[in-house]
């Protein structure tokens, strides 16, 4: 291959990797720039220890759209309403026409209705802190939620603690 | 043998006469690499030193690193990494060429990992490892060594499994060897795609060859042991996997019989023995009572394999290849002095025969051949 060969490919990959990664990063920060809600957590786990300093959960969502979703559903949309305690919980399904927002849609995984939200990156010091501490009911997950229905996590606040940084 | 011993065993054979041999002499001792080779040395030790540093203090403070800092840094590395392949490009030596498109493409992998770490995403790693390997693959036509094809190789195979995985393929392919007939299979088709990759890339080709012969190798090592198995198998939850295998081989069998006809008997046999004992481990019936006679069949379908690997690579001119098979012939061999006799000295009794038994057949093959087994030195010493 010549030199010209050589360099214009070297000029594409720089091209598609600004493109694929700028991209990718401005989507993600983009997505996080909306109307930020609380969603409760529960089955807090924060010795994730194969994953590194990932604190595990599940979203109190998915137990709810478990219960109203049917059993042969691949798919469900299932809309949010803010309860008394200022956090989000699943109202209804979200039927044709429905119009109700926010709305978080989710797939039937091997374990129930998978919101695609499992985990969340802290700090080895907080880490460390909250290894002890037993989440309750001001324990939930800051996100904002797209126009496709899908939850992008902000910030995960742990008996009233946060442990997203503000960067 | 150093560069003297040479040019005296040259002047002995009458290949150079002694003007040209003084001349090469000096040339040598004028040119002599020993000095490069430690400034070489010294300057990658520090290098790797320094890196590994870098390394270690980033890792310390990394939660103290902001966000964007993080991203900047491994984008600029990414990046970098492309601008220093461009700077080296017109370099003589590719070496250093390759090595940053080595980086690049692990660095491909980390700004992945990292921005999943920043944004808390995770799962389908399958089209994470696909991206890779999309972003990979130009620099497999850049580079001049196969190393960079092995990592989009790598990649590929990685991605295609996370997602058979995912789409729950795997799941009734776990047990009954599945598994091990999509590994083959995909081992086979590898070694398919040489032929087209071979006149465009023969680096990529030679890294083609090592995941295909490495992945059916492995899956006939996983067979070995299933012959030695005392489970009953149940076939036909496995007869999909095995089935693809099955035409993937046949498919290698038209391959060699249309390029390279007649002569392709060593070949086309150990595709057979390959299918033999694939199948074979599951087809079987491990849950009668003639156990020692399975192993029996196993051991001796595994050992033809290997001669047959062997034969072909020796055909085709590849001392490495005729090595490596006949280097597994002998580790099966003593693991089947250990699974039979399960003592030391009935083992060592067994290689001692064993050894007699191959020094036999290479006396046997010089008495009929009148030719040593092995290339004679100048001097004449055999």
């Amino acid at each position: 291959m010549n030199l010209l060969s050589t360099k214009r490919i070297l000029l594409a990959m720089l091209i598609a990797d600004v493109v694929i990664f700028g991209g990718w990063i401005a989507h993600e920060e983009i997505s996080r720039k909306g109307d930020q809600i609380k969603l409760p957590v529960e089955g807090y786990d924060p010795r994730d220890l194969l994953s590194g300093h990932y604190v595990r959960f599940q979203l109190t969502a998915a137990r709810e759209a478990q219960a109203l979703a049917l059993p042969d559903a691949k798919e469900i949309a299932v809309c949010l309403e803010r309860s008394s305690d200022g956090l989000y919980h699943v109202s209804r399904v979200q039927s044709a026409g429905d119009a109700c927002k926010p709305f978080l849609i989710g797939s039937r995984g091997s374990t129930g209705i998978d919101f695609g939200i499992h985990r969340f990156y802290v700090d080895e010091r907080i880490a460390n802190e909250v290894r002890t501490v037993q989440a309750g009911s001001n324990t939930y997950l800051v996100a904002t939620i797209d126009l496709r229905g899908t939850a992008h996590p902000v910030d995960l606040v742990i008996n009233g603690n946060s442990l997203g940084r503000q960067q | 043998m150093n560069i003297k011993r040479k040019i005296d065993a040259w002047r002995r054979a009458g290949l150079l006469d002694d003007e040209r041999a003084t001349a090469i002499s000096l040339y040598e001792e004028e040119h002599a690499s020993s000095s490069h080779w430690v400034v070489w040395g010294i300057t990658a030790v520090g290098g790797l030193a320094i890196v590994t540093g870098i390394i270690s203090v980033v890792a310390a403070n990394w939660d103290d690193i902001p966000n964007w800092m993080k991203l900047s840094g491994c984008g600029a590395l990414l990046l970098g990494s492309l601008a220093g392949t461009w700077g080296t490009a017109r370099l003589a030596s590719s070496w250093q060429r390759d090595l940053f498109l080595f980086f690049h493409d692990g660095m491909l992998l980390a700004i992945i990992g990292l921005i999943a770490q920043v944004y808390n995403l995770h799962g389908h790693p399958w089209r994470a490892l696909a991206l890779c390997a999309a972003l990979a693959l130009p620099a497999t036509t850049v580079a001049v060594h196969g190393l960079l094809a092995d990592v989009f190789l790598g990649y590929l195979t990685l991605s295609l499994w996370f997602f058979l995985g995912e789409a729950g393929w795997l799941n009734h392919v776990d047990t009954n060897f599945g598994i091990g007939f999509l590994g083959a299979s995909l081992g086979l088709v590898f070694l398919l795609g040489v032929d087209f990759v071979q006149p465009r890339k023969p680096a990529a080709a030679a890294a083609l060859r090592r995941w295909g012969f490495g992945l059916v190798g492995i899956t006939a090592i996983g067979a070995c042991v299933l012959w030695n198995e005392h489970m009953r198998w149940n076939w036909q939850q496995a007869y999909w996997p095995m089935a693809i295998f099955v035409v993937a081989a046949l498919l290698h069998a038209i391959r060699q019989l249309i390029v390279q006809g007649p002569g392709s008997g060593v070949r086309l046999a150990s595709l057979v023995l390959l299918v033999a004992l694939l199948v074979g481990a599951v087809l079987t019936d491990s849950g009668g009572t003639n156990q020692v006679g399975r192993q029996l069949i196993g051991f001796t379908l595994f050992c033809a394999l290997c001669t047959s690997v062997a034969i072909a690579a020796a055909n085709a001119g590849s001392k490495v290849g005729t090595n490596f098979a006949t280097l597994v012939l002998a580790g099966r061999v003593l693991a089947l002095y250990f699974e039979l006799a399960k003592n030391l000295m009935t083992t060592g009794v067994s290689l001692i025969a064993t050894g007699g038994v191959c020094l036999a057949v290479a006396y046997g093959w010089w008495r009929l051949r009148r030719v040593l087994p092995i290339a004679p030195r100048l001097d004449g010493a055999a």
